[in-house]
């Protein structure tokens, strides 16, 4: 039998990805399997992250958590050190203050002089996550979700903003979206408006209602004035002079909105003749609309 | 497996034989619960059919090799979806289980030389068409253990046909509850233990649910017979009167389209979330404060365990045959009556606005969970097998499998007719007859 060793073994695999079984024709195969290091990653209610993983065998006060940014520069790198709890526990912090910039970053465990081993998913606790508010005191929102990358890594997705406009419920209804919000990092003033944003065009943005009920507010994106396209949402908390602000969804567990929180399509005729309007949420968890020709060009009911 | 630990004092080769263990699923997961348990004191391997991932998702750290017998990836080199062999029928698996399709002359071959040559003491099939390729293909020895993972009042006549005629030469079959080891009973099948051993689930090792948050869950495949459109009418009768309270189905499948479609129709889009496949399941439960299972139909009841680990009361269909063996009505959870959406949303609804109850619930249904522990189901399966290679022992001369093979061969005659004129297809097809002659009287 094995030794419980199993975590630290995931050093040497790396890599080795190809397939190594016996040449033989009875097609017994051993299976590669994945023995990387696992975290067990735990949020606490002010934001911070906490990485847990049991390592026999490594030398302690040497061994480093590392979070490195997906196509990005050099410097976009965080070292946590990794500190033994108890015998073979170690743990690494990240607190809510340390910058890390928006996008996916990937966890590497790295022990001494050793290359950096890719860390797999443990058993995340992150319901503090959900319906998570955070302090007025943070200079900007930060957001961290763990999550398995598609070839089952341990990544973290984060974001960092200020001011945010964080997304609530959505009502879709006759010929609009209305929805509700709650704006982080900044105040409203008198001519609080939402722009909405034709991408990758320079046509001018139509301007949305915004009413107001302290640091909360509820928008309306009428439907019938877009042209097909995607249209991104930006709040102007204070008018046309303040500052812009992306409308999304970041404050709970769900590390990909985007398949997760869905909505119907509603069929409108309004200046650009019948089409398919719906709202999503963009890769980046922000809230756009997406409106589409009808090819049949038949009206709505 | 490697030799020479035979000598060790009590310790046995046990393999186990799963379709596929790259996949997630209720089988997939308690094979590797219970291989897992068996490996702290045995030599313990999983053999999967097919291969379509490049890891077993489910698998966790530890002691058991995983191996696969054929290649499904496309996008590797290794692909052997298209071999010609891969594309004539199976002789040896159950030509009504429900797989069948999928399984083809070339896993003939590769099943039969794995079981041909296996130095395992027991020999484990997870599904009844796996179940006839081990009384069909394995060398002698090895004790034969079924398991049962559906049950026999699902399967078709015709399936309980073959399965009469082929199970007499097993030497225990295993369902996950006493009811179906009941209906297997009343078959003759002299001299085969049939024992129910519920599914195993592990301490899911993270904190229990507080039953603080506002959720309930549901996880399980996106079918038909999860029923989850009544789960969601059953939601839109629970926010009518708490739109406070959200719920979210994890699972990916068939139906999710129309559960989509569902859910924006009924206007649920911002209290009912489909969340898609999530592996490890364990700490999604534990974010909820009830949980929901509204199949129409379930074997067992994996998720049930594991929410009840959590510390999640369950509400679920009284349907068969798994949730009424495992809740407790108004102790650890609650039974409403098969396919009544209105039933579930009251019962669920009776929790929500209970929080007393609900706590109470959540707590007697993580005790009442520790029955399912591995150590526990495992000390059943090690005793169970411990008797049986014993068994074996002393009857080295196979008096019990030549008598199984008699009243089998009772059974197939009634059968002849049929599997003569399948396997002649295959001769004129393929000039074969030998080849079909011997796979049939194996």
């Amino acid at each position: 039998m094995s030794t419980s060793s199993t975590d630290s073994t995931g050093t040497k695999s790396v890599g080795s990805t190809g397939s190594t079984g016996s040449t033989s024709t009875s097609a017994l195969t051993e299976s590669e399997r994945s023995t990387g290091p696992r975290a067990h990653c735990v949020a606490d209610a002010d934001g911070g992250l906490a990485f847990e993983l049991g390592l026999s065998g490594a030398a302690g006060g040497q061994a480093v958590l590392l979070l490195q940014r997906r196509r990005g520069r050099a410097t976009d790198e965080v070292r946590l050190p990794l500190a033994e709890t108890s015998p073979g526990r170690l743990r690494a912090e990240l607190p809510v203050d340390t910058v890390l910039r928006e996008g996916r970053w990937d966890a590497y465990l790295v022990l001494g002089e050793d290359a950096p081993v890719r860390m797999l998913p443990g058993m995340n606790d992150l319901r503090t996550l959900l319906g998570r508010v955070p302090g007025k005191g943070e200079d900007h929102l930060r957001v961290r979700i763990p999550y398995p990358t598609k070839d089952g890594h341990l990544a973290v997705r984060a974001w960092q903003r200020s001011p945010h406009a964080e997304a609530g419920e959505l009502y879709i209804g006759e010929d609009r979206l209305t929805f509700k919000g709650r704006l982080f990092g900044a105040g409203f003033d008198d001519g609080a408006y939402l722009e909405v944003d034709p991408r990758g065009s320079d046509e001018p943005s139509p301007r949305a209602e915004v009413v107001v009920d302290g640091d909360e507010f509820t928008a309306t994106v009428p439907y019938r004035v877009l042209m097909p396209g995607l249209w991104d949402l930006r709040l102007r908390p204070s008018g046309a002079r303040g500052p812009r602000v992306r409308v999304g969804r970041l404050l709970d567990d769900v590390a990909d909105k985007k398949p997760v929180f869905t909505y119907p399509a509603l069929r409108v005729t309004g200046e650009y003749g019948p089409v398919d309007a719906e709202p999503y949420y963009t890769v980046d968890n922000d809230l756009s609309v997406k409106v589409t020709a009808r090819a049949d060009g038949s009206e709505g009911s | 497996m490697s030799a020479g630990k035979r000598g060790t004092w009590g310790r046995m080769r046990i393999s186990f034989l799963i379709n596929s263990a790259y996949g997630i699923g209720g089988t997939i997961r308690t094979t590797f619960n219970l291989a897992e348990q068996l490996a702290e004191q045995h030599e313990v391997e999983v053999v999967s059919v097919f291969r379509n991932r490049a890891s077993p998702l489910l698998a966790p750290d530890g002691n058991v090799p995983v191996r696969y017998l054929v290649d499904l990836r496309r996008q590797e080199a290794t692909y052997e979806g298209d071999d010609p062999e891969h594309k004539l029928p199976s002789r040896c698996f159950a030509r009504h289980d429900g797989a069948y399709e999928r399984y083809s002359r070339l896993t003939d071959r590769r099943i039969g030389d794995h079981l041909a040559r296996t130095d395992a003491d027991v020999v484990i099939g997870t599904r009844p068409g796996l179940n006839t390729h081990l009384v069909r293909q394995t060398r002698r020895g090895p004790v034969l253990l079924g398991q049962e993972h559906l049950t026999y009042s699902t399967h078709s006549p015709r399936l309980r046909r073959e399965l009469r005629a082929l199970y007499p030469r097993l030497d225990a079959l295993i369902t996950v509850t006493e009811k179906d080891a009941r209906d297997y009973r009343k078959l003759w099948l002299p001299g085969v233990r049939v024992e129910s051993v519920p599914n195993s689930v592990p301490d899911p090792g993270i904190e229990p649910a507080d039953g603080r948050g506002k959720w309930v869950v549901a996880a399980g495949r996106l079918t038909r017979m999860k029923r989850y459109d009544l789960l969601i009418r059953a939601f839109a009768h629970v926010v009518e009167e708490r739109p406070d309270w959200k719920l979210r189905i994890y699972g990916g499948g068939v139906e999710r389209a129309d559960l989509r479609e569902l859910i924006g129709r009924l206007g649920l889009y911002n209290h009912v979330f489909l969340m898609g496949p999530v592996s490890p399941l364990e700490p999604e439960w534990t974010k909820g404060a009830i949980a929901a299972v509204s199949s129409s139909f379930e074997p067992f009841g994996m998720t049930i365990v594991e929410a009840m680990r959590a510390g999640l009361p369950v509400v679920a269909t009284d349907c068969p045959h798994g949730p009424g063996e495992i809740i407790e009505p108004g102790v650890n959870g609650q039974l409403v009556p098969n396919g009544n959406a209105e039933a579930m949303g009251a019962a669920l609804l009776g929790l929500i606005n209970d929080d007393e109850k609900r706590a109470a619930m959540g707590r007697a249904a993580r005790e009442r969970a520790h029955r399912y522990d591995p150590a526990t189901i495992g000390e059943r399966y090690d005793r169970l097998l411990t008797e049986l290679v014993a068994r074996r022992g002393r009857f080295r001369s196979g008096a019990h499998r030549a008598r199984g093979s008699l009243v089998g061969g009772a059974y197939a005659v009634r059968n002849v007719a049929g599997a003569a004129r399948q396997g002649l297809g295959y001769v004129q097809k393929n000039g074969v007859r030998a080849a079909v002659v011997k796979a049939r009287t194996v």
